[in-house]
């Protein structure tokens, strides 16, 4: 039962991450390596906040996406000159570079040692430590996540970022102010990111930079490219399925050394096979161009 | 001191050069942005380190050439494979470059995971002996740093030897200028996209192996080494292989002296960083010739 909630609770925070990427690369056509330096910023700025200021959960989330979205306003500054390969390479370093400051500002985030002992989060006085409690808090964050971007994605804004996805010449001659609109689809994807790595931080009590590597860039990358681009759904089946898919794995008695092989070359050939047959993904809408 | 960091930063860069010239030609050429070709990086010292095994351990002379020359050829085979199976349907149907980036992202995964499941993550070394150093004045070389030095300099003069002057670089520069043109005068333009991938290899293959015998290797060797060399590729300019070079060397040399005042755990943010603010003050990379909108 145990095992099933912590794969619920996963399943929301990849769930999270996946819809808030999709706002980037399925509906702005940004191709970005960097979402998870976003949630790797959110998840420590959380854990800063409450361990050496004992900031309060709530408070410290705030701050945290407040602080996320203004980094995010700098990548976007460096990257969105750029476009396609140039774009992913200069994301890549965004990534590359939050990684290192992690890794190596050991006065600040204790580098490779990792903070240990961040506390549960409680929300007005309630305490959420018990599994079940943080899979129904987790579903309800989820869900608030997944609302408001469905709001985004309807909305003029959103309807603005598919024009200029799809036509972005087009969408500068009807007065549309490109360069703001990306800016802001990137401030919101990173915030989004941002809630995700606070709840993953308060979740597993212990954060070190090797959960934000370029390695968990691609995995989100693979699941909304696997589960299809431009639509809500999408990337929910595609995160479902790169959690639930290696889980399966191991009731074949396979080795975990192996397994995480095994699980990764099969993320691979469905990269692949999804590219050579269907680029927008198993239920996407959006085809990459 | 500094002559000592300037050398070794040239040694780092000349390594750089062919892998990032490798990643210029394919790029170039086959318009690919091959991240695949880290695959390539590593693949290549496991397949040494196969053959070696088949060939023998008694590592005389003749075994070492013979497990070589198979490395070579496998490297060839292994990108042939790459371009017939994911590469050239997609060039077939004109597909986007992101979707060629994903597909190439996708080999890299399935390479590097092969890699580490029958080789295991840990390094492997090549070369356990202690390499006799050289001392000239207060700069110190070890002789693999020598061979480095030495191979690498004339694999790169060959390329650009075979690029300016023979028919077959003609072709391959053509490519990449046109690549429908090609065949409209009859030049098998399948064939040279093919050689291109096998041209880039061998230069990706003859790095990591000259690099493995000196620290030894890993399975995930291939991605920082891929990204160095794209990184180069651009900043010195993405229609220029000799801007490819002159960035791999600068990113040689800065590397070192990060080294060196700071800690090699700043590399590759280093490598990051250089390659924001080239592109900030030149958009196009330092050696990049004036395009038209529509070729860049």
């Amino acid at each position: 039962m145990n095992y099933l909630l912590h794969l619920i609770v996963l399943i929301e925070l990849y769930v999270m991450l996946a819809l808030s990427l999709n706002l980037m690369v399925g509906y702005t056509g940004l191709l970005t390596l960097a979402h998870a330096a976003f949630y790797g910023l959110g998840a420590y700025a959380t854990t800063l906040l409450m361990v050496n200021w004992g900031f309060d959960f709530l408070f410290a989330l705030i701050l945290a996406i407040a602080g996320t979205v203004l980094l995010s306003f700098l990548i976007s500054f460096a990257s969105l000159r750029f476009r396609g390969d140039y774009f992913i390479l200069a994301t890549l370093a965004f990534q590359v570079i939050v990684f290192a400051v992690l890794y190596n500002w050991v006065d600040l985030t204790r580098g490779p040692y990792g903070i240990p002992g961040i506390p549960k989060p409680s929300l007005l006085g309630i305490k959420i430590d018990s599994l079940l409690s943080f899979s129904l808090f987790g579903f309800v964050v989820a869900c608030l996540i997944a609302g408001f971007l469905a709001l985004i994605f309807r909305s003029p804004f959103g309807r603005t970022l598919q024009a200029i996805r799809d036509d972005e010449l087009a969408a500068t001659a009807l007065g549309k102010n490109v360069m703001s609109f990306k800016v802001r689809s990137v401030a919101i994807a990173s915030g989004c990111a941002a809630v995700a790595g606070a709840l993953y931080a308060t979740y597993v009590t212990f954060i070190d930079p090797t959960s934000f590597t370029i390695d968990e860039s691609i995995l989100m990358l693979s699941m909304v490219i696997v589960g299809g681009t431009g639509n809500l759904k999408g990337p929910m089946v595609g995160a479902v399925m790169l959690i639930v898919l290696p889980e399966l794995l191991r009731f074949l008695a396979i080795p975990d050394a192996v397994a995480a092989n095994i699980r990764l070359i099969i993320y691979g050939f469905l990269l692949i096979i999804m590219m050579h047959v269907r680029p927008q993904g198993l239920a996407g809408k959006y085809q990459f161009e | 001191m500094a002559f000592q960091i300037l050398l070794n930063g040239l040694i780092a860069g000349l390594l750089y050069s062919l892998v990032a010239l490798g990643f210029s030609l394919i790029y170039s050429g086959a318009k690919v942005f091959h991240i695949a070709h880290g695959a390539i990086y590593t693949a290549a010292v496991y397949f040494f380190l196969a053959w070696i095994f088949v060939a023998g351990p008694a590592s005389s002379g003749w075994s070492l050439f013979a497990a070589l020359l198979a490395t070579l050829i496998s490297v060839c085979l292994l990108a042939l494979l790459f371009e017939i199976s994911v590469y050239r349907p997609l060039s077939v149907r004109r597909a986007p470059p992101l979707v060629t980036f994903i597909s190439s992202l996708g080999l890299y995964i399935i390479i590097v995971n092969l890699i580490a499941l029958f080789f295991g993550n840990e390094t492997k070394i090549l070369n356990p002996n202690i390499e006799p150093t050289i001392t000239l004045g207060e700069v110190i070389i070890t002789r693999m740093q020598i061979i480095q030095l030495i191979v690498s300099s004339l694999i790169i003069l060959l390329v650009f030897f075979l690029l300016k002057q023979t028919a077959l670089g003609r072709n391959i520069r053509a490519l990449s200028d046109n690549p429908i043109l090609v065949n409209v005068l009859g030049i098998n333009g399948k064939r040279i996209r093919i050689l291109v991938f096998m041209l880039g290899s061998l230069l990706a293959a003859s790095a990591s192996l000259l690099k493995a015998f000196d620290v030894g290797v890993d399975p995930h060797v291939g991605l920082s080494a891929v990204l160095t060399a794209a990184v180069a590729v651009i900043i010195g300019g993405a229609n220029s292989h000799f801007g490819a070079v002159l960035g791999a060397l600068l990113l040689g040399m800065t590397q070192n002296l990060v080294v060196w005042f700071l800690s090699a755990q700043w590399q590759d943010a280093m490598t990051f960083v250089i390659f924001i603010l080239v592109l900030l003050a030149r958009r196009d990379g330092l050696l990049a010739t004036k395009l038209r909108l529509e070729e860049r």
